[in-house]
């Protein structure tokens, strides 16, 4: 079965994070799995003796001894179990690392599509119970099984008759478990995007927009339509379930009560036996409801291990390592690109020669594909159809990014401190806070950042008790950042939107120097900073229409002319 | 609203509901006493072979065990539930109200966001809090039956059991209250840790995820966090479990001595088998009920008592007023005179001493290096912020005199980064004037105003296209689509003044020529603020304002600017030169 499989599978993976808490924490599930069968033989032990006409003082002395201990170590299984989660929450790690792997590996296309983000969000969720499953089906297989068959053969030996009635209550037990399994899950799925929703719309309602526009009202409504439908459909569905519970529940006690009462009233017992029995049967009765639940839930809750698993294992949309060494030029054949969700093209049909050491413009309107068209080239993107030749070679070489460099036109910025937003993109130098301090003082200028009361060690974000960053101030980081990162290629997409002018022009100079020998790619809206690129690319709707030097553009009298002639005006 | 009108409301809301729960919890306990009396009457009429009385005690035994077992735990939990949803639509519903009215300034505070995440499970913690006080009366009812049954032995036995109770019960509260407190002690870094994971999961930074290979060296810090989260928990669980449980050590120690007693009254013929059976069949019940579920009960009731005095504190925090009956129709000038602002707990000053008028109709420009306040200028003249020192006025009336409905009826903005609702594209743009949010017509007509009727109308579902790759259809938009959008939420509005913060930031330069064209055409009699970098904007305003360090140091038009030959003069220039060319035909 397919469920058993991701048991085995979520052991091992464990077993490779730590051995030893692994087997330590098995052996706690295994010994507290013994605690009710210990309660159970000995109140059973003391019943049966002091039932009996002649009283053995030293026996019975012995058994109530028992008796209190096993009641003692019985009641400290939560205890215990406490004990055990410390070593369980190895599992926890070890499972979360292993989602954390996975995801590591996906390519960009992969977060472009909502479906696959949403597999991800399922896969967060059901590490929990990839857990939890793992350790039931510990502490239930083996002790069950043997509890079951104990219970067999008591059973048969006080009358095989009960036997049968063990096959009557298991199956139904089982069935209405696997009903209420289904609902449960149907209901999650439905669920999983009306779950999203919620978070999100909780979020509008304190954005500062919402507060700008007093939208804020709108999402509550907004809100509370989508949770009040989540959460009745969800009590439905649980009355549901509780009611199939308790009609086999009824069955299945109807049945026993049967049985008692043929085997009490026709049966030939002796007293003792016949207490015993009386007192054992209802123990038994629960233990056996207990064990098929156990292995209900446990049934029931391996669905959401499926997400884990439905997640770690799939491995389409990995990104390919490519060998971008464009010593030798790079050129892109009849390049096409369309987006996830979309059969629109965001590219048509690129064809394009770049030579090494080539610094290159790219300007257009507003989805044209500009960026599209950098996520292509630097490979975070693979053609839908069409080829891009580094050098001589397609190259799925192991030798990956190492030697390019990306500024994304949305800055990313991480609420860590501000030497880490500069250290992040080459990691074998985020010690080397000389390195780190110059590029600071590069991109901020040195009054400015000895305005920085911590340095390199003050925190950015709100979040965290950090400082506010403007715009301009977080383009500039995300640009040192660039900067940080050794490359022989470099792509900057909108390098100044949000920049003051002498700052951008502070920045372009400097980029002429340092894009004297390496291969250079920058998208702008800005015209006049085109003037330093030894080739511009004009995109429109996704083609390259027209392209070349400065002069040559303007002599076209075409698209770039015009819109640089517009923006010129304006001075 | 007070704790106390929050849960007396959700006592009137569900009295009926509450009322079976509380008569069957009730039931629980006498069920379990009947049940160990007939329990007593079967087993003495086997061992005396009553024959007609055996099949009867057996079917009240039945019975008993039928209801204890299976009838009333199934109702306590169909109507536990019920309960628990009809309080969690409740309180979620008044904890999200409450942001709608707690001013902006706050959720820029991280206490008050820390405050927010521990209340995500409030509604259920409400519940738990009621029902642990039900079963806990529940459970003292169970146990004072049983003492009465024990009482056949020696009041001073049933007394003595009492005294086991007390550090049972002291133990559990304690710990309780020691649990919540760990709870919120590590929230700081529980969020932390979480948003290490972000780093590490989130499409947001998928991209340098990729390109920089940083996951190993997040997923090292994140392990370290996380185990140290848990095993803190665990740890203080642990300490109240290990007091409990020589609670009951020592419990089991006077049971064994209890069962002495009772086996001699057995042989000396004082009781029956059956008491003796039953009183050996209740005694796990008990120390269960001491040892697990009643200090858990109390745990919890501690746990979630704190919890809800955190909702308390909440919803007792400031509100303004959005009465939207009164608006600000008109004004003249506002003023500021001498503003002074900083953040709490600055010490650093980011507006110093800003005087300045906007008058009505009249283009306003601020431009300025980055960081230097421009941002903040515009939060404390929309009223998000307020001033330390000095005070802005309407017309002579000081702004924190107005409510905050007036406000927000004389101020709109486009922000810096604006917020990218992941809902319709009608939606996104009818925000702008909440009024008339479902009006189809005015919406197209202001896409139509700025050009971008076209490619909505491209889109799949035109304007009842759902934005964002969060749900399944949804359509991401480039970043200047998406600025292009916000700036019409902007043109819906109808508001006295429009600020806009950086409006040309990622806009193509067709765009740019466009907006500042369409700035004169139809912002001509409007009153606008305009924060740019762009200076080809700031020719065509009535005033511009130099900002640097938190003070204005050039105010003035484009041209006595220019001949003042100052900041902006070379900032300008600097601009300019850049499409220069014969700068151009050298570099060719």
């Amino acid at each position: 079965m397919k469920q058993m499989s991701y048991i085995w599978k979520t052991i091992s993976i464990i077993y490779k994070e730590n051995k030893v808490h692994l087997i330590a924490g098995i052996f706690l599930l295994l010994l507290v799995a013994t605690f009710p069968f210990i309660k159970l033989v000995s109140i059973n032990l003391l019943v049966d003796e002091i039932s009996k006409e002649v009283f053995d003082y030293s026996k019975i002395l012995f058994l109530i001894l028992f008796f209190c201990v096993s009641l003692f170590i019985s009641n400290s299984a939560s205890f215990v179990n406490l004990l055990g989660s410390y070593l369980w929450i190895t599992a926890e790690i070890a499972l979360q690392n292993v989602i954390i792997k996975t995801t590591a590996k996906k390519s960009l296309a992969f977060f472009d599509n909502a479906e696959d983000c949403k597999k991800l969000d399922k896969a967060k969720e059901g590490y929990g119970s990839a857990v939890g499953v793992t350790m039931m089906f510990i502490s239930t297989f083996f002790i069950s099984f043997a509890s079951f068959i104990m219970i067999l053969s008591y059973l048969a030996q006080i009358n095989p008759k009960m036997v049968l009635v063990l096959f009557i209550i298991i199956p139904i037990k089982v069935v209405s478990s696997l009903k209420v399994m289904k609902e449960a899950q149907k209901l999650r799925d439905e669920q999983t995007e009306d779950r999203m929703k919620v978070q999100k719309y909780a979020g509008y309602i304190s954005s500062k927009d919402s507060k700008i526009f007093m939208a804020s009202d709108f999402f509550l409504k907004k809100w509370y339509r989508i949770y009040f439908k989540m959460v009745n459909k969800g009590n439905q569905v649980s009355n549901k379930n509780l009611l199939i519970d308790l009609f086999s529940n009824c069955v299945m006690y109807f049945c026993y009560v049967a049985i008692i009462y043929i085997t009490i009233i026709y049966g030939n017992n002796d007293l003792g036996q016949m207490v015993v029995l009386f007192v054992a049967m209802e123990t038994i009765f629960n233990n056996i409801n207990a064990i098929v639940s156990q292995l209900c839930d446990l049934m029931q809750n391996t669905f959401l291990s499926n997400d884990l698993y439905n997640y770690i294992e799939d491995t389409s949309n990995e990104h390919i390592e490519k060998s971008i060494d464009s010593e030798d030029g790079i050129s892109l054949k009849e390049v096409t690109y369309s987006y996830a969700n979309s059969s629109k093209k965001a590219l048509k049909n690129i064809t394009l020669n770049i030579k090494p050491k080539e610094n290159i413009a790219i300007v257009g309107k507003n989805g044209a594909g500009k960026s599209t068209l950098i996520k292509l080239i630097s490979g975070l993107y693979q053609p839908t159809s069409g080829s891009i030749k580094y050098g001589c070679n397609y190259g799925f070489t192991e030798e990956s990014y190492d030697n390019i460099s990306i500024m994304p036109q949305e800055v990313v910025l991480y609420n860590l401190t501000l030497g880490e937003n500069i250290g992040i993109s080459h990691m074998e130098q985020m010690e080397n806070s000389e390195k780190i301090k110059k590029i600071l003082v590069n991109v901020f200028g040195i009054n400015k950042f000895n305005k920085f009361i911590n340095g390199i060690d003050t925190v950015i974000g709100k979040e965290f008790g950090g400082i506010d960053l403007s715009g301009g101030e977080k383009q500039r980081i995300s640009y040192g950042r660039t900067l940080f990162r050794p490359h022989t290629m470099v792509f900057l997409d909108e390098p100044t939107a949000a920049v003051d002018p002498l700052t951008e022009e502070k920045i372009y100079q400097e980029f002429i120097e340092i894009s004297k020998d390496k291969t250079t790619f920058f998208i702008t809206h800005r015209l006049a900073s085109v003037r330093f690129a030894d080739r511009i690319i004009v995109m429109d709707e996704g083609r390259i229409v027209e392209q070349g030097t400065h002069n040559e553009l303007m002599n076209m009298n075409g698209l770039y002319s015009e819109i640089y002639q517009l923006q010129k005006q304006s001075f | 609203m007070k704790k106390k009108s929050m849960l007396s409301t959700i006592y009137k809301n569900n009295i009926i509901l509450l009322a079976i729960y509380i008569i069957f919890s009730v039931l629980a306990g006498v069920v379990l006493s009947v049940s160990t009396n007939v329990r007593t009457e079967f087993i003495d009429s086997l061992v005396n072979n009553d024959s007609r009385n055996i099949p009867v005690s057996l079917i009240k035994n039945v019975c008993t065990i039928f209801l204890y077992s299976y009838l009333i735990p199934f109702v306590l939990i169909f109507v536990g539930r019920n309960i628990q949803k009809r309080i969690s639509l409740y309180v979620d519903h008044i904890i999200n109200r409450k942001k709608v009215f707690i001013p902006y300034h706050y959720f820029e505070k991280q206490e008050i966001n820390d405050q927010i995440n521990l209340l995500n499970d409030a509604s259920v913690q409400v519940w738990n809090f009621i029902r642990g006080c039900i079963n806990l009366a529940g459970y003292v009812i169970e146990s004072i039956f049983m003492f009465a049954i024990i009482a056949q032995l020696g009041m001073l036995n049933s007394l003595i059991i009492i005294l086991f109770s007390i550090p049972v019960v002291f133990y559990s509260v304690k710990s309780g209250m020691m649990y919540y407190d760990t709870w919120s002690r590590t929230a700081k870094l529980r969020r932390h840790s979480d948003y290490i994971r972000d780093i590490l999961l989130d499409k947001t930074y998928a991209q340098e995820r990729i390109l920089f290979h940083y996951s190993p060296y997040f997923q090292k810090i994140w392990k370290k966090e996380y185990s140290e989260i848990r095993s803190t928990s665990i740890k203080e669980e642990l300490k109240g479990a290990k007091r409990i449980q020589i609670c009951g050590a020592v419990f089991c120690i006077y049971m064994a001595i209890l069962l002495y007693i009772l086996v001699s009254e057995l042989k000396d013929g004082s009781i029956s088998v059956g008491f003796a059976v039953s009183i050996i069949s209740i005694l796990p019940v008990f120390l269960n009920n001491l040892m697990a579920r009643a200090s858990q009960e109390i745990n919890g009731i501690v746990r979630a008592k704190k919890s809800i005095s955190t909702l308390d504190s909440f919803l007792k925090m400031e509100e303004v007023n959005y009465d939207k009956k009164v608006s600000v129709t008109d004004f003249k000038v506002i003023e500021l005179k001498h503003v002074w602002f900083r953040y709490p707990n600055s010490e650093k000053w980011v507006i110093k001493d800003v005087s300045m008028k906007i008058e009505k109709n009249r283009h306003y420009s601020i431009v300025g290096e980055n960081g230097a306040g421009k941002t903040t200028l515009v939060n404390l003249l929309m009223g998000l912020y307020k001033p330390e020192k000095g005070e802005i006025l309407i017309d002579g009336k000081n702004l924190n005199d107005f409510s905050e409905a007036e406000i927000r009826s004389i101020f709109s903005a486009l922000t810096q980064e604006p917020q990218r609702y992941e809902t319709v594209v009608a939606e996104n743009i009818g925000i702008g004037d909440i009024d008339r949010v479902h009006d189809s017509h005015a919406i197209a007509e202001v896409a139509k105003s700025i050009q971008i009727d076209e490619f909505i109308n491209a889109l799949p579902n035109q304007y009842d296209t759902v934005l964002g790759t969060m749900f399944t259809g949804g359509i991401n938009l480039s970043g200047g689509e998406w600025k292009k959008l916000s700036l019409s939420r902007l043109l819906m509005s109808k508001t006295l003044v429009k600020i806009l913060d950086e409006p040309t930031a990622s806009m193509d330069p067709k765009f740019e020529k466009w907006i500042s064209e369409y700035f004169d055409k139809i912002m001509k009699n409007q009153t606008c603020f305009v924060v740019s970098h762009r200076l080809a904007f700031s020719k065509n305003v009535d005033q511009i304002l130099v900002f640097d360090n938190g003070e204005i140091c050039e105010m003035g038009s484009h041209e006595k600017l220019m001949e003042q030959q100052g900041i902006y003069y070379k900032m300008y220039t600097t601009q300019q030169s850049m499409y220069e060319d014969d700068v151009l035909s050298s570099a060719t």
